[in-house]
């Protein structure tokens, strides 16, 4: 495969075989193309982030997606108002701050981590909510980029706000931007579009 | 020479490590193409010291009787007795023909009793004949023939002019290129510089006047301790240039000026490869200039490779150490107008040369002008380039009458030993350090 500007082929990485000219190196790149505008915001580039907005010019072109997990006093009221007396004793964790995880790889485990179990999640609850199993739902990607929510057959079930009951183990259920995953005793999981990025 | 045990064992195991360093101004004006370079080849360690075979061509003609031919015996057993165990090695003795003096065919190997024998019959010399080097140098390549792979050295003495016919000589010369090295020696002054010039440029030697016979054994001492010295026999330097360059000449430039440029050969695509000769633990250096295809302000091109190779090794990928040229165009005078220091010294080395050469021929010729024109020359390039034992010679032959002016008189009582080592050592040059 030609390496060299020219079309000549090169056995050498660094300078070409034929007409000597330098394949590495500043000078003998390529000028640079008019640098493009910035795609979140319409600002002109000077560089990889976009001095208006800060957006990422060199971040993938692909949509990222989070995870934002909350302690959700409607959702623990529910679960209260289902389950009586077994969540009475439960205490709601007012203090609790939402944490946001980025969603990247093919999967994404929900659960509790458990060094008897073995379980590592990646989206670990094991000090945040006591109804979440160890192995409790798997969020899976999409080849259209979105992501899919897998129940593991967790003891508690997991739920979709909007509809009626948990959903049915073991099969997959698509997510679109902003669906909110009700588990354990009061969390709920918002799987959404970055939009920082 | 070193007695033999284990400990100088030990220091030669180390196997000779060669590099290359380049000393280069790589910027270029836009529209040029001329990129000259020094490259310096350095080989240090020694490595495991090689076969090798030495051969002695005494010069036996009539001119050499008395003091001459003393002198000749003396340096010879000198050389004799420096030769390390093992190592080939004959005699011979020229007149009209070439006469083998020890051992009676072939090489003997170097030891106690062969030294003794060669000595004995060195002793017994006798100068009565004429003078054919081409003859000499013959016999001596089917000597150097029989070992093909050793380090192949020979010395050749001589105090008159050659007897042969020009053609037979060159053709002589040329058939031992690439043979063996040859140090060429003239005692007296009765002998021409060119003629041995031309032998100790094609075999990759050097060539000198021994003024006096009595400083022949030293001499003579010193060329055989130099050569078993060389452990790598077939040294070439190798060049690889871009499509479309022009590789305007290859000169060594130091310790002595030799062009290089015809004895290019072919070696694979775009290379060609320089014989070097044989090498030891030692530095030389090259002035490379090429012309390269222009190119845009802001491109940068390799204006060459070199590389050093063993001759077995001509059309492989294998060197034994490399380094680049490189040329590259900018916009910026102040860049492109600089010239590196070392390119420059070894330019004006290369003129002093020049000026000698050129100034010694018109003062032969009777052209005194143009010999005090291009002696003035010398005398001031000396002086720049701290040549001292240059500017000492060229005292001998020229008067110095202003040396702001740098105005020469011819001088008409010059000593002609004196002329004659100034022309013998006029391509020796100096070297600077780096600066940079």
């Amino acid at each position: 495969m030609p390496a060299c500007p020219q079309g000549h082929d090169s056995a050498d990485p660094d300078w070409c075989d034929v007409c000597g000219l330098a394949l590495a190196g500043p000078s003998s790149a390529p000028s640079p193309s008019p640098p493009p505008d910035c795609v979140v915001c319409g600002a002109p580039l000077s560089g990889r982030f976009c001095e208006r907005c800060g957006h990422d010019s060199d971040a993938p072109a692909r949509a990222t997606w989070q995870a934002v997990v909350r302690a959700d006093p409607a959702w623990f009221e529910e679960v209260r108002r289902r389950n009586g007396a077994d969540a009475a004793a439960l205490e709601f964790p007012h203090h609790a701050v939402d944490r946001c995880y980025p969603l990247s790889g093919v999967r994404v485990a929900i659960g509790r981590h458990s060094r008897i179990r073995g379980t590592t999640p990646e989206i670990d609850l094991a000090d945040v909510d006591p109804g979440v199993s160890a192995v409790h739902a798997v969020l899976v990607a999409r080849s259209d980029g979105g992501w899919d929510l897998v129940d593991l057959g967790s003891t508690n079930g997991t739920s979709l706000a909007g509809a009626d009951g948990p959903i049915t183990a073991h099969v997959p259920v698509p997510l679109a931007d902003g669906s909110v995953v009700r588990l354990g005793a009061w969390t709920t999981i918002t799987v959404s579009v970055d939009q920082s990025r | 020479m070193t007695p033999s045990g284990t400990a100088v064992e030990a220091e030669f195991t180390v196997p000779a490590r060669f590099t290359l360093h380049t000393d280069q101004n790589p910027y270029l004006a836009p529209g040029t193409t001329r990129v000259d370079a020094v490259v310096t080849v350095n080989a240090t360690g020694g490595g495991a010291p090689a076969d090798a075979v030495e051969i002695i061509v005494v010069d036996c003609s009539g001119s050499m009787a008395g003091e001459k031919i003393r002198s000749a015996r003396r340096a010879t057993a000198a050389a004799i007795a420096e030769l390390r165990d093992g190592v080939a090695f004959a005699v011979i003795a020229g007149d009209h023909r070439a006469q083998q003096v020890y051992p009676d065919a072939g090489t003997a190997r170097a030891d106690e009793r062969t030294r003794a024998e060669a000595t004995q019959r060195v002793g017994l010399l006798r100068a009565d004949g004429g003078t054919a080097i081409g003859a000499w140098l013959r016999a001596a390549r089917g000597l150097a023939d029989r070992h093909p792979d050793a380090v192949r050295h020979a010395i050749l003495l001589t105090d008159g002019q050659n007897g042969e016919d020009a053609p037979v000589f060159t053709r002589a010369v040329q058939s031992c290129v690439g043979t063996f090295t040859c140090d060429c020696r003239g005692v007296g002054t009765d002998w021409r510089v060119d003629e041995l010039r031309t032998v100790s440029s094609a075999l990759l030697g050097t060539v000198d006047i021994v003024a006096r016979p009595e400083d022949l054994a030293a001499d003579f001492r010193a060329l055989t301790g130099a050569a078993m010295a060389r452990n790598v026999p077939d040294l070439w330097l190798r060049l690889w240039t871009p499509q479309g360059a022009v590789v305007r000449f290859v000169k060594q430039v130091a310790p002595a000026v030799e062009d290089l440029t015809d004895r290019r050969v072919a070696a694979g695509r775009q290379r060609g490869a320089y014989p070097l000769g044989a090498w030891g633990a030692e530095s030389r250096d090259y002035h490379l200039c090429v012309d390269v295809m222009p190119a845009a302000v802001g491109k940068k091109v390799r204006a060459a490779r070199v590389d050093v190779v063993r001759g077995d090794g001509l059309y492989g990928d294998d060197a034994l150490a490399e380094a680049n040229v490189i040329a590259e165009w900018t916009d910026d005078a102040s860049r492109s107008s600089a010239i590196d220091p070392r390119v420059a010294h070894f330019t004006g080395q290369v003129a002093l040369a020049g000026a000698i050469a050129d100034g010694l021929a018109a003062r032969e010729a009777g052209d005194v002008p143009r010999a005090e024109e291009r002696l003035d020359e010398a005398v001031r390039l000396a002086a720049e380039s701290g040549h001292d034992d240059t500017a000492r010679l060229l005292g001998g032959v020229v008067e110095v009458l202003d040396v702001k002016t740098g105005t020469v008189r011819l001088r008409p009582d010059a000593d002609k030993a004196g002329a004659m080592a100034l022309d013998a050592r006029s391509t020796r040059t100096i070297t600077v350090g780096r600066t940079g």
